[in-house]
């Protein structure tokens, strides 16, 4: 599986490409421990 | 610079900040809601990024060592946020990273236990580095 290619949902139920988020610009990604 | 005062320092070096944790949507709405963070949180309930990225899984002392415990008590005293109730692996390791246009990993940090995060400063030097590269 390629990073660019996964596809996840954000907190509204939208799919989010992962590689479409660093398309026009830097992008940060930041991986939490959990949500507690 | 604390990651809920970040949005607006990223969107100003033309940057996105998303967040990526191990739950559903609905947890990482709820999430949102209760660290009132403006910014996407992608949901990864099965924690296949976090495979994919190498980000590790915690052993008793990388959660309860003193490491950890001094960083969370100076996080929550920071952030004003404490934890409550650990929704996914509670022994799942976080990380950073930053993407320059077009996909090259030019930032990444692996947290080495519980307590190990990212200063939201780190990643926007990155990111100031990335936006510096490109311009040439």
């Amino acid at each position: 599986m390629e990073l660019a290619d996964t596809v996840l949902p954000d907190q509204d139920g939208n799919d989010v490409r992962l590689g479409d988020l660093w398309a026009d610009g830097p992008a940060a990604l930041v991986w939490l421990r959990h949500y507690g | 610079m604390q990651l809920h005062r970040a949005p607006e320092q990223f969107e100003r070096a033309g940057a996105k900040l998303v967040l990526i944790g191990q739950a559903t949507p609905r947890q990482a709405a709820a999430f949102r809601r209760k660290t009132k963070i403006d910014l996407p949180v992608l949901a990864d309930e099965s924690r296949a990024t976090y495979k994919l990225m190498g980000l590790r899984r915690a052993n008793l002392g990388q959660l309860l060592g003193a490491k950890s415990v001094i960083a969370g008590v100076r996080h929550g005293a920071r952030s004003g946020v404490m934890q409550g109730k650990i929704i996914g692996d509670a022994a799942q390791l976080g990380g950073a990273f930053v993407f320059a246009q077009g996909g090259e990993l030019v930032f990444e940090q692996r947290s080495e236990h519980a307590g190990d995060t990212i200063e939201p400063e780190d990643l926007l030097a990155a990111v100031d580095g990335a936006s510096a590269a490109r311009k040439g």
